[in-house]
């Protein structure tokens, strides 16, 4: 259903009832931005900026993944980029990452963490603003039955000497109605008011959002590794979704038969073969 | 039941210990793990006929090559920019928007030269040399290793 409260918000708003201890130390709200990643990374340049957010009612050059374009009606969506700004290990090891490496089911590193805790976080606050209990397709997307309402597009780059930004993008469709998403999107994709029987608070949302983020981002050792995989697990879609894969520049697609989070997925292909994904060769087309 | 980390762990054997092929036989399940041209690992259910060797297996997967391959050129005086992870090779910063480097670019250590994607975090990488470009060893989209050499760049004289 629809709601009227399509209004800006205010970062007075976004605190309301609540202190960040990281996320949220300050934020800016912009009626219309190129990029809120673009900010935040632009950002980073001053290195007090950690925890810095970026959220706009607009983005004129939004992007997703693989660079597709993220189309949105004025203040119809959340529209968020969180700033962290942290040790980068490689400094140390100039041509080996040791943190970048993420190749160990058990030490996912920070992105591979990071990854999960902003989905974790979009479900977390979505379920406490709103009636809706989203669901995960793996890694990251975010779903309301079975159509997309949310993606994440996390982006890091090192800021010389040790230091390194990540910024975490979330993009969340709110207020959108069918006649505002593309004709090839129409039925794949959703937002909270097509979803929900009552008014949606967009503010509340973000609000919440950022709560949830904050509260997994300002202690670096909680949740544990393993209380954020099971919590992870919990919003996961259930095994047996299809999904389209690219792994080692191929295209596969078929039905999941076991998903982790960290460990990549098992798919029975179209066409009879059962394959393991590697979930750092893997893209979710 | 398909457990996704204990298959991890048996294709990590297979590939420690250079084994074609694991037959796993468990209560009433069964799968064989057979490993293809390219070091890709195919997984069977017990009832589907086995695949022959060869060409029933995807070929375009990437064999981690370029590192030997770029070796003589690095003994030639050029430096390699590696790939400090594994990942998704992307040349450009978004597929709309041309590549960081070609070939011939000049280059700074803070010059970017690529993203790498993994688990849907884009990290830019940085040369971290100074000189000319004179390779590109990867194609856009393309799974790199950790330590593989991307680019070779002839330092500034």
């Amino acid at each position: 259903m629809t709601s009227g409260s399509v209004i800006s918000m205010t970062a007075e708003e976004l605190l309301r009832g609540w202190q960040p201890l990281r996320v949220g130390r300050r934020i800016e709200v912009h009626a219309e931005l190129p990029s809120t990643n673009t900010a935040a990374l632009v950002a980073a340049e001053n290195r007090d900026a950690d925890g810095l957010v970026v959220m706009a009612d607009y983005q004129a050059g939004g992007r997703g993944r693989l660079g597709r374009i993220w189309h949105s009606p004025r203040r119809a969506s959340v529209l968020c980029s969180v700033l962290l700004v942290m040790d980068d290990p490689s400094a140390a090891t100039p041509r080996g990452n040791p943190d970048l490496q993420t190749t160990s089911a058990d030490d996912p590193g920070i992105g591979g963490r990071l990854t999960l805790l902003a989905a974790v976080s979009v479900c977390a606050a979505v379920r406490q603003a709103t009636e809706i209990t989203p669901s995960i397709k793996w890694p990251n997307d975010i779903f309301v039955g079975g159509r997309k309402m949310g993606g994440i597009l996390i982006e890091s780059r090192s800021l010389g000497g040790r230091m390194r930004a990540w910024v975490i993008g979330i993009g969340l469709n709110c207020h959108q109605q069918a006649g505002h998403f593309s004709p090839e999107l129409r039925e794949t994709a959703t937002s909270l008011d097509l979803a929900a029987s009552h008014p949606i608070d967009r503010t509340a949302v973000a609000r919440e959002l950022l709560r949830a983020l904050d509260a997994r981002l300002s202690d670096p050792a909680s949740p544990s590794d393993r209380v954020l995989h099971d919590e992870w697990s919990r919003y996961a879609l259930p095994i047996g979704h299809r999904v389209r894969l690219r792994c080692d520049g191929r295209e596969y697609a078929g039905q999941t038969l076991a998903v982790e989070p960290h460990g990549g997925l098992i798919v029975q292909c179209d066409g009879g073969i059962r394959k393991w994904f590697d979930p750092q060769r893997t893209t979710l087309l | 039941m398909i457990d996704v980390a204990q298959v991890r762990e048996l294709i990590e054997l297979m590939v420690e210990h250079g084994l074609g092929e694991i037959r796993i036989r468990q209560e009433d399940s069964s799968i064989t793990l057979r490993r293809g041209p390219t070091g890709e690992v195919m997984m069977y259910p017990q009832q589907m006929p086995m695949l022959p060797m060869g060409g029933a297996f995807p070929s375009g997967a990437v064999a981690p090559a370029a590192e030997s391959a770029a070796q003589p050129l690095e003994d030639e005086g050029l430096l390699a920019i590696k790939s400090p992870m594994v990942g998704t090779f992307y040349a450009g910063p978004d597929p709309q928007s041309p590549p960081f480097l070609t070939i011939g670019a000049e280059v700074n250590p803070d010059s970017p030269v690529c993203i790498i994607e993994a688990m849907k975090v884009f990290n830019e990488i940085k040369a971290e040399v100074t000189g000319r470009v004179e390779r590109v060893l990867v194609k856009n989209e393309q799974a790199v290793e950790f330590g593989q050499t991307l680019m070779l760049v002839r330092p500034r004289s």
